[in-house]
C-alpha cells in the first residue's frame, strides 16, 4: 500500500526510520504543527493573579480523586463522585517565589500505549514525601464521565490478566474526564508547572508539545517521538529500558514479540524529586527552552514548506529571486 | 524484633472454609507471638491488628471492607522501602512479588489447573494467568499437604528443598466444646450421617446419592445431612434433580447449605460417621475435624485425602461406586463397635491438641527468622 503514494509524511524521525524500512518511496518528518506555538512564548510568571485567572476559568470543572480498587471498584467509583471537588479547593496554597508542584498530564485512558501505571505507582510513591504536589489527570474518553473514568482507568491502563491490580487511591491525584474549552485547557496549562508522562511510545505526543508551546516543563522518557524534541535543557528525562512490550499491548496492537519502552515507578519518582529540586530561574530557563524548541520546531513554517515543495511551488531559489 | 507481614485477604470472605480457615489458623498464631513483629496486609494495604481480631472473633471478613476502604483514603500503604526490609507471607495468591526481601506463598492447592472441569472458567483462567508468576517470584512455599506440594513440584518444577508441608491445624472454642457436649448428652435425635464440604461438582456428592438410589433401605436407617455452602456450577440444582429423577424421599436428605462453624460442629458430633466424597483435594479440612470429633469419615484415597487422618478413615476411590459401598458399610460397623463417636471432652480436647495451628506456625516461623523451616 505504502507503494501507491508519491511521497509519506510521518511526524517524526523514529516514524521516519520504520516506515522507511518498508517501502523505497521517500519519507519525509513532516509533523503536526502546534498551531498555538507561536501564539504562547511564554505565559507562566509567578504569582497570584494568574493563577486566581486560571482557578476563575475552570470553575465549573469537577475533579475526582484517583479511585482504583479491582475487587470494589463499584462502590469505588461511588467514593470518588462523593469527593469530587473543584480546582480552587483541591490545589494546595500558592506561595511567591515558590514553584507550585503541579504537575499534569493528558491522555486517553483508551490509548494502551500511555503505560499510565508507572506514572501513577511511582507518583503515589514521590507524594508521600511532597505534601505539597498534586498531579492533575485530563482524560479524554468519549465513553465516560467521572463516575466511570476510574473504572476505565483499572480496565485499560491498569488490569493485567497475569498480575493482582494493586489497589491506587489517592486524594493527590485528580481527574477530570470533562470536555473543556480550548480558554479552559489554557487556564488548566496554566497553573501546571510540569507536564508527566510516560508512554511506552509515540508517533508525535501532542500533549506534551501543546504544554512545552506553553511553558510547562515536560517530564517525561526520551524515546520515538519525544527524541526530535526532549533534552536535559528543556525537561527532565525518565530513563526507560528497551524490553519485551507487556502482553496487553501484544495482544492490543497485534505486535507479537516486539519491544517497547519500559519506564519503572522507581525511575518516576526519581525523575519527579529532580523536578522538584528545580529552583525558579531553573524551571524558567527550561520552560522557555521548551517553549522555544516547539515554536522553532512545530511551528507551522515547516508544514507550509513540506506542502509548498509537494504542490510544486516556487524553489527556494525562485522565491528569493 | 524481626519485621514479616502475613498478607490476609483471605480472611475478607464472608464464608470461611479452607483457605480463610488456613489463614486464620496463622493469623491467631502470630498474633500472639511477642518475639516477632507481624502487621497485617490486605494487598499492599495495611491493616489494623484490632480489626484482624475482631475478624477471627467473628469468624468472617466481609464486613470489614469499610476499615479496607479508610486505610486506602488515609494512604495507609506499604511504602517499597517498608517491603524491601521485611518478609513476607501470602495466605493464598500474590498480589505483589518481588517486593518484599523474602517472599514465601502458603499453597493450598492447584486443582483449578489440574482439574479445570470442576471450577468456573473464569476461576481456571484467573489461576492460570497468575499462577507461574506467583510461584517464579516465591523464595519459599509452604504446602498444606504432601500431595500439594508434590504437585507444585511435578507441573512447576519447585525444588522440594524451597518447599515444606506445613501441618494443617484446628481451633475449636473449649467453651463451645463443652456446651455441645453437654447439650448432646441431654438429647437424643434420629441417626444421621453427615456429607461434608461445599456443594460443588468436584465434591462428587453424585456418589452418594447414586449409593442411595442402589440402596434406599439406608434412607430408613439415616437422614445424609450434606452440611456446606452452596458452590457453583449449579451443582446443588444438578443434585436436587437428580434425587427427584431417582423418586428418592427427599425428606430424608438435607441440604444445610452454609452454616456458622457452632452449628457444622453440633451437626458433626451428633451424627453417627461423615463422608468426604471428594475426586480431589489440597488438604480436606472437614476429615480432619470429624475425625477429631471421634467420627469415622468415609474418604475419598485420591490426591491429599489420605494424608489428613487415616486412622479414622475407610477409603475409597471416588469413581467406583462399589468401592463407596464398602468403605460406608465398614464405617458403619466400626461406629457400632467401637462407639468412638461418643468421645467426651478430654478425649476430643487431646485430638485437637495434637492439631494445634502452632505445629504449621513454628514452620513458616523459623523460615521467616531463620530461613529454613522447622
Amino acid at each position: 500500500m505504502l507503494g501507491l503514494f508519491e511521497e509519506i509524511w510521518v511526524p517524526c524521525r523514529y516514524a521516519a526510520e520504520v516506515v522507511g524500512g518498508y517501502t523505497d518511496r521517500p519519507v519525509r518528518v513532516v509533523p503536526s504543527p502546534i498551531l498555538d506555538a507561536e501564539s504562547h512564548p511564554r505565559r507562566k510568571t509567578t504569582g497570584a493573579a494568574p493563577r486566581q485567572t486560571g482557578l476563575a476559568q475552570l470553575a465549573r470543572i469537577d475533579w475526582v480523586p484517583l479511585a482504583i480498587f479491582a475487587r470494589l471498584q463499584g462502590s469505588f467509583n461511588s467514593h470518588g463522585l462523593a469527593r469530587r471537588r473543584r480546582l480552587r479547593d483541591i490545589l494546595p496554597s500558592d506561595v511567591p517565589g515558590r514553584p507550585a508542584k503541579i504537575f499534569l498530564s493528558v491522555f486517553n485512558p483508551h490509548d494502551g500505549r500511555k503505560q499510565i501505571l508507572p506514572m501513577l505507582q511511582g507518583f503515589l510513591e514521590f507524594a508521600r514525601t511532597e505534601p505539597e504536589a498534586v498531579l492533575l489527570l485530563k482524560t479524554t474518553s468519549p465513553d465516560d464521565t467521572n463516575g466511570t473514568i476510574n473504572q476505565r482507568l483499572l480496565e485499560r491502563q491498569v488490569f493485567s490478566a497475569d498480575t493482582q491490580a494493586l489497589p491506587l487511591v489517592s486524594e493527590r491525584v485528580w481527574i477530570t474526564n470533562a470536555a473543556l474549552t480550548d480558554a479552559e485547557l489554557d487556564a488548566l496549562y496554566s497553573l501546571a508547572t510540569f507536564y508527566l508522562c510516560t508512554p511506552y511510545c509515540e508517533g508525535q505526543n501532542l500533549p506534551v508539545l501543546e504544554a512545552m508551546a506553553r511553558g510547562v516543563v515536560p517530564v517525561s522518557p526520551c524515546h520515538t517521538a519525544m527524541a526530535d524534541y526532549l533534552d536535559d535543557d528543556n525537561a527532565i528525562i525518565i530513563p526507560h529500558t528497551l524490553a519485551e512490550a507487556p502482553m496487553p499491548l501484544q495482544e492490543v496492537y497485534r505486535i507479537w514479540n516486539s519491544q517497547t519502552h519500559l519506564v519503572s515507578a522507581a525511575d518516576v519518582v526519581a525523575a519527579l524529586r529532580a523536578a522538584c529540586r528545580l529552583g525558579p530561574a531553573e524551571i524558567r530557563a527550561k520552560a522557555a527552552a521548551a517553549s522555544a524548541r516547539v515554536g522553532g520546531q512545530y511551528g507551522t513554517a515547516a508544514f507550509d514548506q513540506a506542502i509548498t515543495a509537494l504542490l510544486g511551488g516556487p524553489s527556494e531559489a525562485e522565491a528569493g529571486a | 524484633m524481626p519485621r514479616a507481614f502475613l498478607e490476609v485477604s483471605p480472611l475478607f470472605e464472608s464464608h470461611w472454609t479452607g483457605i480463610p480457615v488456613v489463614a486464620a489458623g496463622l493469623v491467631q498464631c502470630a498474633l500472639a507471638d511477642p518475639g516477632l513483629d507481624w502487621g497485617f496486609l490486605y494487598e499492599n494495604v495495611v491493616i489494623d491488628p484490632l480489626v484482624v481480631t475482631d475478624m477471627l472473633r467473628l469468624r468472617r471478613g466481609s464486613q470489614f471492607f469499610p476499615h479496607l476502604e479508610q486505610q486506602l483514603w488515609n494512604g495507609d500503604v506499604l511504602s517499597p522501602g517498608q517491603m524491601a526490609e521485611a518478609a513476607c507471607i501470602f495466605t493464598n495468591l500474590k498480589a505483589l512479588r518481588r517486593q518484599f526481601a523474602r517472599e514465601a506463598l502458603v499453597v493450598h492447592d492447584i486443582s483449578t489447573l489440574l482439574t479445570p472441569e470442576f471450577h468456573n472458567t473464569d476461576t481456571v483462567r484467573h489461576h492460570a494467568n497468575r499462577l507461574r508468576g506467583d510461584v517464579a517470584s516465591t523464595d519459599f512455599f509452604f504446602c498444606v499437604s504432601r500431595a500439594t506440594m508434590m504437585d507444585l513440584h511435578s507441573y512447576f518444577g519447585v525444588p522440594l528443598a524451597a518447599a515444606a508441608v506445613i501441618p494443617v491445624g484446628m481451633s475449636v472454642d473449649p467453651c463451645m466444646l463443652t456446651t455441645l457436649l453437654i447439650e448432646r448428652a441431654g438429647m437424643s435425635c434420629e441417626p444421621y450421617v453427615c456429607v461434608l464440604g461445599t456443594v460443588e461438582p468436584r465434591k462428587n456428592g453424585g456418589i452418594v446419592l447414586a449409593f442411595l438410589r442402589d440402596n434406599p433401605n439406608m434412607l430408613d436407617k439415616y437422614r445424609f445431612v450434606f452440611i456446606g455452602r452452596d458452590g457453583w456450577n449449579d451443582e446443588k440444582r444438578r443434585m436436587l434433580d437428580e434425587l427427584d429423577r431417582l423418586g428418592l424421599p427427599t425428606s430424608r436428605i438435607v441440604f444445610t447449605g452454609f452454616v456458622p462453624e457452632e452449628t457444622k460442629m453440633r451437626l458433626v458430633l451428633s451424627s453417627r460417621f461423615c463422608i468426604y466424597p471428594s475426586f480431589f483435594e489440597g488438604y480436606g479440612i472437614p476429615i480432619a475435624e470429624a475425625a477429631a470429633l471421634g467420627k469415622y469419615v468415609v474418604c475419598s484415597n485420591s490426591s491429599s485425602m489420605t494424608e489428613v487422618a487415616p486412622e479414622m478413615c475407610f477409603f475409597f476411590d471416588p469413581t467406583d461406586l462399589l468401592a463407596f459401598a464398602d468403605a460406608f458399610f465398614k464405617a458403619e460397623l466400626a461406629a457400632d463397635l467401637t462407639w468412638l463417636d461418643r468421645l467426651g471432652f478430654a478425649d476430643i480436647a487431646a485430638r485437637l491438641e495434637a492439631r494445634d495451628w502452632r505445629r504449621a506456625y513454628d514452620t513458616i516461623r523459623s523460615w521467616v527468622v531463620e530461613g529454613t523451616p522447622a
